[in-house]
């Protein structure tokens, strides 16, 4: 079933290649959901997984490293190749197609290489910032806490660095590709749709595993709770079927602008069906707007009304000004497609 | 609309087929087709130039205005 959504929401075309991904991706997140059931109590799991590859990879070479001097240059090769991987991948893509080298991509494999290597690095022998601290034993116990903190801000930071630098490459690409000719315009929509994708990804994990983990902490918290216990699973279920609502909104409106995207990269442009893309996308983030108050409302009423029965309330409102803001942005573009589209057609029954 | 197009008793006069017409003026046949059938928006004054001068015709004899209320009313006497 899973694979069905993903095959729905990801607008792929049905391939073997795509079958097994998404059979994979699946299974994947079907096991974080259930380690997670089992050991995790907070989002900091989360932070784990994204760490995970480069710690497994980590953890191979140092054990690699440490049964023998063999084992040690096996797994100095293994470190330099997989740290290199970017950059040869480029080399030898560039030799292939026989293209003249991009000096920014160049560049930017060159970092991508350096920072991978830096992380694994860093994984390999995780006390290697804190290591002087070894002297002072004393030190060494009140900070140790501090000290754990310290060492996974690193070693997220440099995966979050990486990913950034990743994303400002596409877009990057994304620019140069539309500042050449207009025919390329079409062709760097493409680079949009990793973005795209990306983003779909994420939200699969927020859909299956983060809101499930956050649900899981908060009814835990309600066991602690002295009276009140209905009232307190009754505004978490508000709470989180918000939530699932302005996800699924989300898939809807990535959906969308796949669609448009997918229609650019085969270069149509002025049509009916990219206004009526516009134009839904425009109430997507309406009925967000419109949800984001109405839950608001009945989250803060609800509290109000029960304050007695309520052991901790907690009021708040945030007017969603983005979604609005949005709404018009998208409306005002499908306005923009709808004229462009009328003088397109005028243009092109002018004999 | 009002102005129609009244290409085909010309062509037929001329004896010119609709693909040779085509070629001549310089546009493809479905935009010839689009023209004959009065589904063109606009026509450009170098379009309907060639056609006159091919045609051997004034821009009269294309094009022809019928007020469409005229037209509702004599289907109406029907």
């Amino acid at each position: 079933m899973l694979t069905k959504i993903f095959y729905h929401f990801y607008n792929y075309k049905k391939s073997a290649l795509n079958l097994i991904s998404f059979i994979l991706l699946a299974v994947v997140l079907v096991v974080l959901g259930l380690i997670s059931n089992f050991t995790a109590n907070s989002i900091s799991v989360i932070f784990e997984v994204i760490m995970y590859p480069f710690k497994l990879i980590s953890d191979l070479l140092r054990y690699l490293s440490l049964s023998g001097t063999v084992g040690n240059l096996i797994s100095l090769i293994i470190f330099g190749l997989i740290s290199l991987l970017p950059l040869i991948l480029y080399v030898y893509q560039t030799l292939k197609s026989k293209h003249r080298v991009n000096i920014v991509s160049l560049v930017f494999y060159l970092i991508i290489s350096i920072l991978i290597g830096v992380i694994i690095y860093y994984l390999i022998n995780p006390e290697l910032i804190t290591r002087p601290l070894d002297n002072f034993d004393y030190l060494k116990d009140i900070l140790q806490i501090y000290l754990d903190y310290y060492r996974k801000t690193i070693q997220l930071g440099l995966i979050f660095i990486t990913l950034i630098i990743v994303v400002l490459y596409l877009t990057y690409r994304f620019l140069v590709k539309t500042k050449q000719t207009s025919l390329n315009l079409f062709k760097a929509a493409k680079y949009l749709l990793v973005i795209q994708r990306l983003s779909y990804t994420i939200l699969f994990i927020v859909t299956f595993y983060i809101l499930p983990i956050l649900i899981k902490s908060e009814v835990k918290g309600i066991a602690d709770i002295q009276h009140g216990k209905g009232h307190m699973i009754f505004l978490i279920f508000i709470k989180y079927a918000f939530y699932y609502l302005i996800t699924y909104l989300w898939f809807k409106i990535l959906r969308n602008i796949h669609d448009l995207l997918t229609n650019y990269t085969q270069e149509i442009l002025f049509e009916k069906e990219n206004v009526v893309l516009f134009k839904k996308c425009s109430v997507l983030f309406l009925i967000n707007f419109i949800a984001n108050l109405t839950y608001q409302l009945i989250y803060n009423a609800y509290q109000l009304i029960f304050k007695n029965y309520i052991q901790n309330i907690s009021l708040s409102f945030d007017f969603p000004l983005s979604s609005l803001v949005l709404t018009l942005v998208f409306y005002l573009l499908a306005l923009w497609m709808h004229q462009s589209y009328e003088i397109y057609t005028e243009n092109k029954l002018t004999i | 609309m009002s102005i129609y197009v009244n290409l085909d008793e010309i062509i037929k006069k001329n004896n010119i087929t609709s693909k040779e017409l085509a070629e001549l003026i310089g546009i493809t046949e479905a935009n010839l087709s689009i023209l004959r059938s009065n589904k063109a928006k606009a026509i450009r004054f170098s379009t309907l130039n060639k056609l006159c001068k091919i045609l051997q015709c004034e821009p009269g004899d294309i094009l022809k205005y019928i007020d469409d209320n005229e037209e509702g009313e004599e289907s109406e006497d029907e």
